[in-house]
C-alpha cells in the first residue's frame, strides 16, 4: 500500500474513532442511563482534580498537533507552486556528452557510455567519408582496424564494436589519477575528429 | 479543476477528540478547544471554491526587436467573474531564452469583481521567434483551502529575426513572371543570347545596331526572369537525441525565425510559397501568394506546437526518442544516415524519413522546390533532404548553427553538424551555414557567391 494511501486511511480512522467518542458524549448529554455506565467521576478522582485532566488533554492535543506538523513538513500541503522563469534556460548542443564524461562511474562502465562509444564510432566513419572521400565500407574498415588514427589509442579505442574498457585496476587508477580513462579516450577521439575536419578544411 | 490543498488537515480529527473528551467529562475549558477547532474545521468549508473568470491582455514594445534590445511587456489580468478573488498569484510565460532583466513577471494580489492587476518586466531580446508560454494563475479561496491552477492560452510571439534580403533558390521555377534568373531566354533585363530573326519578334527586340552593320535581323533574347513555388520546410527538432532537450531551443526559434523572415522575402517576390514542417505532414501549408497567405503562413509558424520553449509541453520522451504528447506520431525519426549514405543501425530511421519525404514530395508538384530550415541535429533531416532531392524537388538548406567549441561534447556536435553538412553538399544540396551571431542575408549572399559558379544555385536579391 502506497505512503499517501496509508495517510489517507488513517485519517478515516481518527475521524471514525472522533465520530464514535461524540456520538457517546451526545448520548451522556442527553441520557443519564448512558452517563451512569461512564465513570466520569471516578476518572476525574482517579486522575485528582479537574486541572490535571485538563492538562493531560491539552497535551494529547499538543501532541496530535506536533504529529500533524510533522506529518506536513514530510509531505507538505499540496498547494502548487508557480514555477521560476526569469532566468533563461538554454544548453549548447552536445551537452549531453559532457553529462556522460563528467559522471562516468568509478569502475562500472554505464550503456551510457557504451551509446557515446557507437556515436564517436560512427561520428569517425562519417568524417572519414566527407574528409577524406572514403566510401563507408572504406571508412568501416579503417575505423575497425583502428588505422583511421595515427594516434594509436585513440584508434583502438574505436576498433571495437563494443565498447572495452581497460582492467580494473587500471580503471582505478586512472581515476584515482584524476584523469578517467574514459574521459581521457574520449576527449583524445574528439580533438582527433576535429583536427580532421580543420584540415580537410584547409 | 480544483484541487484541495490539505492546509487543514487534522483539524476535524482534533475538533471531534477534544470535544468528545469534553463533553465526556463535563468540563467547558475542554469544550472550549473544540470550539476552536470547529472553527478551523468549518472555516475552509464555508467558502466557495474560486470560480474566477481571468482575461489576460499582453502587450509587448519593440515586437520585433533587435538583438541584445530590451523589450517591454505588461501583462493586465482582469477579474470578469462576479466574485472576489482573495488570493490571486500569476506568473507570466516568460519565453525561456529570454532572461528577465528589470522588474518582476509575477505578483500576488486579490482582485474585486471587474478589478484588475498589472505586471511589468522587462526581457533582453534573443536571435529568433519566442513564443510566450501560458500565463499561469494559481486562485485560490481566502482559506487556502482549494485552489484552482489556471493556464492562459497566449499566442504572443517576440519575432528578433533580421529582415532578409537574399534568398537562396534553384533554378526550377514555374511559367510565371517573377525574378528567378533563367537560362531560357526571353523577356526580361539580364542579355541572355541573339538569334536569328523570326517574323513576329517585336521590333524593340531587333538588334539594330547589327543591322545597321550588317543588315542582318538578329533577335536579342534576355534571361527569362519567372517565379517560383517554393516550400519551406522547417524542422522543430521533434526526433533524434538532441529532441525535447535545453540544446535545442536557441537552433528551434532561429529556425523558424528564418523561415518567416524567408517566406516574407519570398512571397514578396510574387513566389507561391507553402510550410511544412519535418514532425508530422499534418503541418502543411500549400504554396500560394499574396499577403492574405503570408499572414496565414505567419500563424501557422507562431502557432506550431514545436516552438513551445517548454519542449516538454509538446514533445514528451520515455527515455528513448521523444515524441508528441497528443500522440502524432512523429514521422521523421531514428538515427543513421540511409542506405549509401549510412550505417545499416540507421535503417528505421531511413525508413520513416523516406516515408516522410514521399508524403511531402506527393503533395508537392513537379515544378516546386523545397527550402529545408534545420539545424541539422538530426540525420534524418539529411535522408528527408536528399530523398526529395531524389525525387526531382530541389532542395536547398539553411542551417542556423547553435554549437560552440567550448568543451569535448560542443565539439562533437560541431563536427557532426558539419559532417552533415558536407554530406548534403557532396549530394550537390546547397547548404546555407548560418551563424546565428550575424544576418542570415549577409550569409546566404556570401553562400550564393561561393556556389554561383556550380550554376546549380540560381540567388535572386530583392529590391535590386
Amino acid at each position: 500500500m502506497s505512503r499517501s494511501r496509508v495517510g489517507t486511511a488513517l485519517r478515516w480512522v481518527a475521524v471514525l474513532v472522533g465520530l464514535v467518542a461524540l456520538g457517546v458524549a451526545l448520548l451522556t448529554a442527553i441520557s443519564p442511563s448512558v452517563e451512569r455506565t461512564i465513570p466520569i467521576e471516578e476518572l476525574v478522582a482517579a486522575v485528582g482534580n479537574d486541572y490535571i485532566l485538563v492538562a493531560i488533554l491539552g497535551i494529547a492535543a499538543i501532541a496530535i498537533t506536533v504529529g500533524v506538523l510533522l506529518e506536513r513538513a514530510v509531505t507538505g500541503i499540496d498547494e502548487n507552486t508557480l514555477p521560476l522563469v526569469e532566468r533563461a534556460t538554454s544548453e549548447t548542443p552536445g551537452s549531453d556528452v559532457d553529462a556522460v564524461i563528467t559522471d562516468s562511474p568509478l569502475v562500472r562502465v554505464t550503456d551510457r557510455q557504451r551509446r557515446l562509444h557507437t556515436r564517436l564510432r560512427k561520428t569517425a566513419v562519417d568524417t572519414l567519408v566527407v574528409t577524406r572521400g572514403h566510401s563507408r565500407r572504406v571508412g568501416r574498415e579503417r575505423v575497425d582496424s583502428g588505422r583511421w588514427s595515427e594516434d594509436e589509442s585513440v584508434g583502438a579505442f574505436l576498433s571495437s564494436e563494443t565498447l572495452e574498457p581497460p582492467s580494473v585496476p587500471r580503471r582505478l587508477l586512472s581515476r584515482l589519477s584524476g584523469n578517467h580513462w574514459f574521459r581521457q579516450r574520449v576527449e583524445a577521439t574528439v580533438r582527433e575528429l576535429d583536427a580532421m575536419e580543420r584540415r580537410s578544411d584547409r | 479543476m480544483i484541487t484541495e490543498t490539505n492546509r487543514w488537515r487534522g483539524a476535524v480529527a482534533f475538533t471531534l477528540f477534544a470535544g468528545a473528551i469534553g463533553v465526556l467529562a463535563q468540563r467547558p475549558a475542554v469544550l472550549l478547544l473544540a470550539i476552536v477547532g470547529v472553527g478551523f474545521a468549518a472555516y475552509p468549508r464555508l467558502l466557495s471554491p474560486p470560480n474566477p473568470n481571468l482575461v489576460v491582455e499582453r502587450a509587448i514594445d519593440p515586437e520585433t526587436p533587435e538583438r541584445g534590445e530590451d523589450v517591454d511587456v505588461t501583462v493586465t489580468v482582469r477579474n470578469e467573474s462576479d466574485e472576489w478573488l482573495p488570493d490571486l498569484r500569476i506568473v507570466d510565460g516568460v519565453p525561456p531564452l529570454l532572461p528577465v532583466v528589470d522588474g518582476s513577471p509575477r505578483c500576488a494580489t486579490a482582485l474585486e469583481p471587474g478589478g484588475e492587476t498589472t505586471v511589468r518586466y522587462t526581457v533582453s531580446a534573443e536571435r529568433g521567434k519566442h513564443r510566450f508560454e501560458p500565463l499561469i494563475a494559481l486562485v485560490r479561496d481566502a482559506s487556502g483551502g482549494r485552489e484552482r491552477r489556471i493556464e492562459t492560452d497566449d499566442r504572443t510571439v517576440i519575432d528578433c529575426s533580421h529582415p532578409v534580403e537574399n534568398t537562396i533558390l534553384r533554378e526550377l521555377t514555374q511559367w510565371r513572371t517573377g525574378t528567378i534568373l533563367t537560362d531560357d531566354g526571353g523577356d526580361g533585363v539580364e542579355f541572355h543570347k541573339t538569334r536569328e530573326y523570326r517574323p513576329g519578334d517585336p521590333a524593340n527586340r531587333v538588334d539594330w545596331h547589327r543591322f545597321a552593320r550588317t543588315r542582318e535581323l538578329t533577335t536579342v533574347e534576355f534571361r527569362q526572369e519567372r517565379a517560383g513555388s517554393i516550400v519551406l520546410c522547417v524542422d522543430p527538432v521533434s526526433s533524434g537525441p538532441q529532441a525535447g532537450t535545453d540544446a535545442t531551443r536557441y537552433a528551434v526559434a532561429c529556425g523558424f525565425g528564418a523561415a518567416g523572415r524567408l517566406a516574407t522575402a519570398l512571397v514578396g517576390d510574387d513566389h507561391g510559397v507553402g510550410i511544412a514542417t519535418l514532425d508530422h505532414s499534418t503541418h502543411w501549408c500549400p504554396p500560394k501568394v499574396g499577403s492574405t497567405h503570408l499572414s496565414e503562413l505567419h500563424e501557422m509558424l507562431d502557432t506550431h506546437p514545436g516552438l513551445s520553449q517548454s519542449t516538454e509541453a509538446a514533445y514528451v520522451s520515455d527515455g528513448g526518442t521523444p515524441h508528441r504528447s497528443d500522440g502524432v506520431e512523429s514521422i521523421a525519426s531514428g538515427d543513421g544516415f540511409q542506405a549509401g549514405l549510412s550505417d545499416s543501425d540507421g535503417a528505421e530511421g531511413s525508413v520513416a524519413a523516406n516515408r516522410y519525404a514521399a508524403e511531402l514530395s506527393a503533395r508537392l508538384d513537379e515544378n516546386t522546390q523545397v527550402l529545408v530550415v534545420s539545424p541539422l541535429f538530426d540525420d534524418s533531416v539529411v535522408r528527408t533532404a536528399v530523398s526529395l532531392e531524389s525525387a526531382g524537388h530541389p532542395v536547398s538548406v539553411v542551417s542556423p548553427d547553435t554549437t560552440g567549441r567550448e568543451t569535448v561534447g560542443h565539439r562533437l556536435a560541431t563536427v557532426e553538424r558539419t559532417n552533415r553538412i558536407r554530406t548534403l553538399r557532396r549530394m550537390g544540396i546547397p547548404v546555407v551555414d548560418w551563424d546565428v551571431s550575424e544576418e542570415l542575408g549577409t550569409t546566404i549572399g556570401r553562400t550564393a557567391e561561393r556556389t554561383g559558379s556550380t550554376a546549380r544555385v540560381a540567388t535572386q536579391v530583392r529590391n535590386q
